[in-house]
């Protein structure tokens, strides 16, 4: 019976994982359509956002099924109840791939103001902070997961980049008004991504450790 | 001051050493779980407080049990007051036989001299406190082994706690009880929390989990771990109880 609830817990992992790189993967792309303009990437990005969903909805239903049946104790307890955690926040992350495919598909043919760079730069950093994450998930090691809080504060500094920049642009000229107010909602996405990033950090951490962090405010 | 405290315990029977330099403090009013592997020296443990190991050939006892900060392993304690302030519940609910509902429970106070008028009080309220009044106020006299497993256990709890003690210890209380009995038994032992102290030996983690304050993990004679139960449940110290815990022992 352990031994099979081991295995049980182990796949559990391997599909929170799969779910990680699933909404990683949504967050890229999505952003991607955005820089490229690519309308078709933007569909494939709203199409797979419900995979995402039913991830989400299978995943909890797994780990709930686990908890009845053989009431965890000690660092399985703690796997379960951060990866309960954990698969809401990839699920954002996902989701905020998504809100960006359907401003790209709201440009509707403009093109940009100028060449995207802090907005990509957002997305690949903060596409880092799901890989270190999810790697400390995975190996059961903390320190890759320390390393997200750092991470984010550069996500963070980009976002004010971006929305000053837009500013600027928007003074400037009133015709880039509608595209700087999207890149502004863009830039937020992923700035919200990457705290959520930060969430899947800090329960994993929590997960390895036992240790709570306290939120800085 | 712990109501109960063991310092330096170490239990031999014959050549085999048994309890290993047990010291443990078990705070008043509270309810304390011990957990371990079968064979791991709780249930010697708890059979100590009660000085039971008197009892046992060979048996030795070293270190010191303090009950109310005085130690009771010493030529005056007396055995039988002893066992009437620290009360005793066992694996196999053990009424007397031969015994009615009512005199089960009376047995105890009328050996201590109660008045007749005092046993009746004494028994409604030993009963009520066991969350078996109900069950048997019209059956009184009725032999107590026509009780129901669980209800015999509890007719138990009630024969203890008629003599006013204020310690109670349980050596696997539900073990041989269905999930409803022991749903009882544990309501019982959170109404009794405060007003007794508790220790409950059990095999069962999730029972430990659920209606006690702080456990010990004891593991070949040795207290590995005592903490409040959340932290032991949730993020033990030790690897051992956490292998253990996880079922990942051996």
């Amino acid at each position: 019976m352990t031994r099979q609830f081991h295995h049980q817990l182990d796949e559990m992992r391997k599909h929170v994982l799969d779910m990680g790189e699933m909404a990683k993967r949504n967050l890229l792309n999505g952003t991607k359509s955005l820089t490229d303009l690519d309308v078709a990437l933007a569909e494939e990005v709203i199409a797979l956002d419900a995979s995402l969903n039913k991830m989400d909805v299978s995943l909890e239903a797994e780990i709930l099924n686990l908890i009845a049946r053989h009431q965890p104790m000690g660092t399985d307890l703690r796997t379960l109840g951060a990866s309960l955690k954990i698969i809401t926040y990839l699920d954002r992350i996902g989701r905020y791939g998504y809100d960006i495919a359907k401003v790209t598909k709201e440009f509707g043919g403009k093109s940009h103001v100028r060449k995207l760079v802090a907005i990509p730069l957002m997305a690949k950093t903060v596409g880092e902070m799901v890989d270190n994450a999810l790697l400390a998930y995975k190996t059961s090691q903390a320190q890759p997961a320390r390393e997200v809080f750092a991470m984010d504060e550069t996500v963070d500094a980009l976002y004010d980049q971006v929305f000053r920049q837009c500013v600027t642009f928007m003074l400037e000229d009133p015709a880039t008004i509608s595209q700087c107010a999207h890149y502004i909602l863009v830039a937020r996405h992923l700035e919200r991504a990457g705290d959520n990033a930060c969430k899947v950090a800090e329960k994993t951490k929590y997960m390895i450790t036992g240790e709570r962090r306290l939120p800085n405010y | 001051m712990p109501i109960l405290e063991s310092k330096n315990l170490n239990i031999y029977f014959g050549e085999k050493h048994v309890l290993k330099n047990v010291s443990l403090a078990v705070p008043e009013g509270s309810i304390t779980a011990i957990i371990g592997p079968s064979g791991c020296g709780k249930s010697t443990f708890i059979r100590a407080i009660n000085l039971m190991h008197d009892l046992t050939p060979n048996a030795r006892v070293d270190g010191e049990i303090r009950y109310s900060g005085k130690n009771i392993y010493t030529r005056e304690t007396n055995a039988t007051e002893l066992r009437s302030r620290i009360g005793m519940v066992f694996q196999k609910p053990n009424p007397f036989p031969t015994l009615s509902i009512f005199e089960n429970v009376a047995f105890g106070p009328r050996l201590q001299g109660a008045s007749r008028s005092e046993l009746k009080e004494i028994v409604e309220r030993s009963l009520k406190q066991a969350a078996l009044w109900e069950e048997v106020k019209h059956r009184l006299n009725a032999p107590a082994t026509e009780l129901s497993g669980g209800q015999q256990q509890r007719l138990c709890i009630a024969r203890a706690l008629a003599v006013k003690p204020q310690v109670l210890l349980m050596d696997e209380p539900c073990s041989a009880l269905d999930p409803i009995a022991t749903g009882k038994i544990e309501d019982l032992i959170q109404e009794l929390k405060g007003e007794y102290t508790i220790v409950i030996v059990t095999h069962n983690m999730q029972q430990a989990a659920r209606v006690s304050d702080y456990t010990a993990f004891f593991y070949m004679g040795e207290l590995i771990e005592f903490g409040e139960t959340k932290q032991i449940f949730e993020k033990p110290r030790d690897d051992r109880t956490e292998a253990y815990i996880t079922g990942r022992f051996g």
